[in-house]
C-alpha cells in the first residue's frame, strides 16, 4: 500500500515537475549565450573602436537583462517544485482532503514517510538538474577564443583534471565522492524536514492563520539558526582550518582519512538534525492531529 | 669634622667604584649571540663562541633550505640592500659549520674551513639526499638509485630525444617537477635535475648538474632562452604518479633566538596541541554525548511518539561520535608525526 501511495504522489508532481525542469534548462541555455554574446561584444573590435556606440550600447543592456531574466527563470523553476511538494503536503493532510488520505489503509507513519521520499526525490533530481545547468554555462559562457560556441579545451582539461584525480587518490576519492553524495541527500531531507516541521506546527497548533503560523516558525527557525550557527560555528571552523593545513603538511593519506572522516561526521550531524525534525513531526502527526 | 669627611668621602668613592662596577656587568650581560663582520664583508664572527666563518662562493645556484632556520637576535651591517637595518644571520640549528645572510637575490654563506670542504664536496657530487619537488613546496624524498638509474638512461641515450629549450619553455605550463640535491647536513640544496610532463602519462628527465652555465639564468634558475637539451623518456609513468602522489608539504621554520629560543632547543608545540585538543572536545566530542543519552532516553517518554523513531535519532548520535573518535586518532597521528 505503502508502495502505491508512493506511486501517486511521485506521479502527482511528478507531472509538473518535468515541465519545471524543461523551463529551466531552456532559461540557462537563454542566459548562457545571452551573457556569452555579452562578453563577445564587449572585447569585440566594433565596440573597441567607438563606433555605433549607441547601438552597441542597447544591444549589450538588452543580452544583460536576457541573462538576468533568464537566471529569475531558474529560481522561479527551483521555488515552483519545492512550492508544489509543500502544498501538496499541506493540502493532502490538513485540509478537506486530509479526511480522505487518513481513511486510506495506511497508518500516519507511511503516509509521512510517502510524502517524505517523494520531496526528497523529487528535490534530489532537481539539484542534479541544476547541477547540470550550471556545467552548460560554464562551458558556454567562458570564451574559447573564436574556436566555437562551446569551450571543449575547458571541458576537456575539467574531465582530464577529474580523472587524474581519481588516478592518484584512488580509493580516496571514491569515498569522498560517496561521502558527498550522502551529505547531499541528508542536507536536503534537513530541509524538507524543517518545512514539513513547520507546516505540521501551523496546521495543528494554531487555530487560524495556519500558514502564516507555519511561515513565521520556520522564519524563526532560520533565524535562529543562522545567529547560533554563526556565533557557534566560528571556532570549530577556524579549529577546523587550522588543523587541516597542519594534516596537509604531512602526508596525503593522512589528509584525505581527515577529509573523509569529517565529511562523515558532518553527514552524521545534518541526518541527526533532519531526524530530530522528523521524529517532531511525525510525533505531532500521530498525537496532536485532529481533523475534526 | 675631618673623621667625618673622611668617612664621607670613603663611602662616595665605595658607591662610584660599586656604579661603575655594576654597569660594566650589566655591559656585558648581553643575553644574545654578538656577530662582527669584517670591513670587505667576507668573513664573519661569532664573537661569543669565537666562531669564524668565512664566504664561500658556491659558483652554482644553492638555496638553504634546513627543516628549521635559527635566526639569531644580533645582525650585522651588510649593505645597502637592507635600508639601514642590520643582516640577520642563520644558521642551521644541527650544523654549526656553516651559516648565511638571506638576501633578495640569494642567500650569502659564510663556512668555517671545516664546513668549505663538506660544502666543496657537495658541490662536487657527494650527495646527502634527493628529492622530488612539486617547485618547493611539496617534496618527497626519493632513492639514489632512482636518480642513478634516470642519468644512466640519458647517458645510455635509452629513448632519449634532443629538445630546443624555447619550445619546451612554451609547452611546459607549471608541469616541472625538480629533483633538488641535499647536503649531508641537511641545510644547502641545488637543482639536480628535473621531470617535465609533456603530456598525459609522458615524463621526461634532465640532469641540470651536467650542464653548462649557458643554460642558467643569473639568478641561477634554468633559462629558456636559447639552446637544446637532451631529455629522456621515463617508461614508468604510474611510478612517478605515485611518488608525486606521496609528496607532502614541505616548510622551513624559522626559530627567533630573540624569542628565548636556543640552537639545540626544540619549538614548544605544547601549548598549541592543549588548545587543539581542548576545542575538539568542546565542539567535536562532547555535543554528542547528550545526543545519545536523548535519543535513549525520549523513546521511553510514551507522549513523545514511537521508540524506533529516536533510536534513529540516537544512531546517528553515536556515528557522529565514532567519526570523532577515528579523527582523535589521526591527531594523535598528527601529534606524532
Amino acid at each position: 500500500m505503502l508502495g502505491k501511495l508512493l506511486k501517486y504522489d511521485l506521479r502527482s508532481v511528478g507531472r509538473f515537475w518535468w515541465i519545471a525542469m524543461l523551463t529551466m534548462i531552456g532559461a540557462s541555455f537563454s542566459t548562457a549565450v545571452s551573457y556569452r554574446l555579452y562578453l563577445e561584444l564587449s572585447m569585440s573590435q566594433v565596440y573597441l573602436s567607438g563606433e555605433n556606440n549607441v547601438l552597441i550600447a542597447l544591444a549589450m543592456m538588452a543580452l544583460n537583462i536576457i541573462s538576468i531574466i533568464s537566471l529569475v527563470v531558474i529560481g522561479a523553476s527551483l521555488i515552483f517544485v519545492a512550492a508544489l511538494i509543500y502544498v501538496r503536503y499541506y493540502k493532502h493532510l490538513f485540509t478537506d482532503e486530509g479526511y480522505l488520505t487518513f481513511t486510506l489503509p495506511v497508518s500516519r507513519r507511511q503516509i509521512f514517510f510517502s510524502k517524505l521520499v517523494n520531496a526528497g526525490i523529487w528535490l534530489l533530481l532537481s539539484e542534479l538538474v541544476l547541477f547540470a545547468c550550471a556545467m552548460v554555462m560554464i562551458v558556454i559562457v567562458i570564451p574559447s577564443y573564436g574556436k566555437g560556441i562551446i569551450a571543449v579545451d575547458t571541458l576537456r582539461s575539467m574531465i582530464q583534471s577529474i580523472l587524474d584525480d581519481f588516478r592518484n587518490l584512488g580509493f580516496w576519492m571514491v569515498l569522498q565522492v560517496i561521502l558527498s553524495v550522502l551529505v547531499t541527500v541528508s542536507a536536503t531531507m534537513l530541509s524538507v524536514g524543517v518545512v514539513y516541521f513547520c507546516i505540521t506546527l501551523g496546521a495543528t497548533v494554531a487555530k487560524r492563520a495556519k500558514i502564516i503560523v507555519g511561515i513565521g516558525t520556520y522564519y524563526l527557525i532560520d533565524v535562529v539558526t543562522r545567529i547560533f550557527g554563526t556565533a557557534l560555528g566560528i571556532v570549530p571552523m577556524v579549529w577546523v582550518i587550522a588543523v587541516f593545513l597542519k594534516f596537509s603538511e604531512t602526508n596525503i593519506h593522512l589528509f584525505n582519512g581527515a577529509t573523509s572522516i569529517m565529511m562523515l561526521m558532518l553527514f552524521a550531524i545534518v541526518s541527526l538534525l533532519a531526524a530530530f525534525f522528523h521524529c517532531l513531526t511525525l510525533n505531532i502527526l500521530e498525537r496532536k492531529l485532529n481533523l475534526s | 669634622m675631618n673623621n667625618i669627611r673622611k668617612i664621607s668621602l670613603a663611602l662616595a668613592l665605595v658607591i662610584i667604584i660599586e656604579s661603575l662596577f655594576s654597569v660594566s656587568v650589566f655591559a656585558d650581560n648581553n643575553p644574545f649571540a654578538v656577530w662582527s663582520v669584517s670591513d670587505d664583508k667576507t668573513e664573519l664572527t661569532n664573537e661569543s663562541e669565537g666562531i669564524k666563518y668565512h664566504r664561500y662562493n658556491t659558483g652554482i645556484s644553492v638555496d638553504s633550505e634546513p627543516s628549521i632556520t635559527y635566526v639569531y637576535a644580533n645582525g650585522v651591517n651588510y649593505d645597502d640592500s637592507y635600508y639601514g637595518y642590520e643582516a640577520a644571520i642563520c644558521q642551521n640549528p644541527e650544523y654549526k659549520d656553516a651559516v648565511w645572510i638571506e638576501g633578495y637575490y640569494g642567500d650569502d654563506i659564510f663556512v668555517t674551513d671545516k664546513g668549505e670542504r663538506e660544502l666543496e664536496a657537495f658541490i662536487s657530487g657527494d650527495v646527502g639526499s634527493f628529492y622530488l619537488s612539486d617547485v618547493d613546496v611539496y617534496r618527497l624524498k626519493i632513492s639514489p638509485e632512482t636518480v642513478e638509474e634516470l642519468d644512466r638512461a640519458l647517458h645510455d641515450g635509452t629513448n632519449t630525444q634532443s629538445f630546443d629549450v624555447r619550445e619546451l619553455g612554451m609547452t611546459v605550463k607549471n608541469e616541472v617537477y625538480q629533483i633538488l640535491a641535499m647536503d649531508k647536513s641537511q641545510t644547502f640544496t641545488y637543482v639536480y635535475g628535473a621531470i617535465y610532463k609533456l603530456g598525459v602519462g609522458e615524463y621526461w628527465y634532465v640532469n641540470y648538474y651536467e650542464l653548462g652555465n649557458e643554460y642558467f639564468d643569473a639568478d641561477g634558475n634554468f633559462s629558456y632562452r636559447r639552446g637544446s637539451v637532451t631529455m629522456t623518456r621515463i617508461e614508468d609513468a604510474e611510478a612517478i604518479n605515485s611518488m608525486l602522489a606521496d609528496t607532502s608539504y614541505f616548510y622551513t621554520e624559522y626559530v627567533y633566538e630573540n624569542d628565548g629560543s636556543t640552537p639545540d632547543g626544540e619549538t614548544d608545540e605544547t601549548g598549541t596541541w592543549v588548545l587543539i585538543w581542548i576545542i575538539y572536545i568542546l565542539c567535536f566530542v562532547l555535543p554528542a554525548v547528550p545526543m545519545i543519552i536523548v535519543g535513549f532516553i525520549l523513546p521511553f517518554i510514551k507522549k513523545l511518539g514511537k521508540p524506533g523513531y529516536w533510536f534513529i535519532f540516537m544512531a546517528f548520535a553515536i556515528l557522529w561520535l565514532i567519526a570523532a573518535l577515528l579523527l582523535a586518532v589521526l591527531l594523535i597521528a598528527l601529534m606524532i608525526i
